[in-house]
């Protein structure tokens, strides 16, 4: 699937026509699931995303930074400035505000997979 | 001569838009990495020059898009930048309005339990001299204090100077039809205070909040100055 952007209240793009809440929510709970195992700075989270998705969902790379900007300001996350090997990089942590809106997002996603597996005859379950 | 860095342009755009410098100067060191990041990338998986720039600027995705994206994201991060219009056009005439009421009002009572504003006023004429500049001042400080505080509050939202303007110029419509007059007592007569709206339109109060938004881009600017300089020590 290619999207043309991550944004935190949806992924927009392809799918904006048909359902524009479809995917709500989903770009915010990949961030924030992958920070919730380790910290990370922008480029680290892409290769992640990408390598865990199988490059299944691609986007203009630079758009993880409105993303995570935004959960940056609405403290779903915090930021840290470290150096590693030479090179200073804004490091990305889970905040327990940001935990705990993954809970609610994961159980949300698992309902919807759910309500869609049911119609598909399970056969995507 | 013109700059064809892409992150340097989107920097640019965003300073242009009004927002605060220390969020834009981080982006675009943000952004700026990342693109390293890609560059390395792109050379250990055997592309060079040119090459590797176009797959590096694919993947980065449009600037121009993105520099929207992050305006519009900021934006709406915050309650302020998700109801503009209620923060920036309402709120500053019903800030005004409590503000000088309530001040008003407090020095109203105090004067009334001193005996201030009785036909033969416990104040002499210095003191009534200095009530009523303290009154004018007070008018013209919120006219001032108010549009100002708002430019501000739209910056640092990530509203920019758009929402800061919109503030100005309601305010600015606002104090041409504003009136307000104070007589001091005597003659037989108490003091009093008429505010409110009139058609005698106050041209002076009409240009002060758009002077004052002139102020706000000057001040802005040095702000940024010192806002990109502390980020690049901080970098």
């Amino acid at each position: 699937m290619r999207l043309t952007y991550l944004e935190p209240k949806g992924i927009h793009a392809s799918v904006k026509r048909t359902n524009p809440n479809f995917l709500n929510g989903v770009p915010e709970m990949l961030v924030l699931e992958l920070l919730s195992r380790q910290e990370m700075y922008g480029y680290e989270l892409v290769r992640a995303i990408l390598e865990r998705t199988k490059e299944k969902l691609t986007f203009g790379e630079g758009c993880i930074y409105p993303l995570l900007h935004w959960l940056e300001e609405t403290r779903l996350v915090s930021s840290r400035r470290q150096e590693v090997e030479g090179r200073s990089r804004n490091y990305y942590q889970i905040t327990p505000r940001g935990k705990k809106r993954l809970e609610e997002l994961e159980s949300e996603w698992k309902e919807v997979v759910a309500g869609v597996s049911l119609v598909m005859g399970g056969q995507h379950a | 001569m013109r700059d064809a860095d892409p992150i340097e342009q989107l920097r640019r755009k965003l300073l242009r838009q009004g927002l605060p410098a220390a969020y834009v100067s981080r982006t675009a060191r943000e952004l700026s990495e990342h693109r390293q990041d890609l560059m390395v990338e792109a050379e250990e998986n055997g592309l060079s020059g040119e090459a590797a720039e176009r797959s590096v600027a694919e993947r980065m995705g449009s600037f121009d898009e993105l520099a929207a994206r992050l305006s519009r994201t900021m934006r709406r991060s915050n309650w302020r930048g998700r109801h503009p219009v209620l923060t920036f056009c309402l709120l500053p005439i019903f800030t005004f309005l409590c503000g000088f009421l309530l001040v008003a009002w407090i020095g109203g009572a105090i004067g009334e339990l001193a005996g201030w504003w009785k036909p033969k006023s416990t104040l002499g004429p210095d003191g009534l001299a200095t009530v009523t500049t303290g009154v004018h001042v007070l008018r013209w400080g919120l006219f001032t204090a108010i549009p100002f505080w708002f430019c501000w509050l739209a910056r640092n939202s990530f509203c920019g100077y758009k929402w800061g303007l919109a503030t100005c110029l309601v305010f600015s419509l606002h104090g041409l039809v504003h009136s307000m007059s104070f007589t001091v007592p005597g003659d037989g007569r108490k003091g009093s205070l008429f505010w409110g709206y009139s058609t005698n339109l106050d041209w002076l109060g009409m240009m002060v909040p758009l002077l004052v938004f002139a102020l706000f881009l000057i001040i802005s600017r040095q702000t940024n100055a010192s806002e990109t300089r502390q980020e690049e020590i901080k970098a």
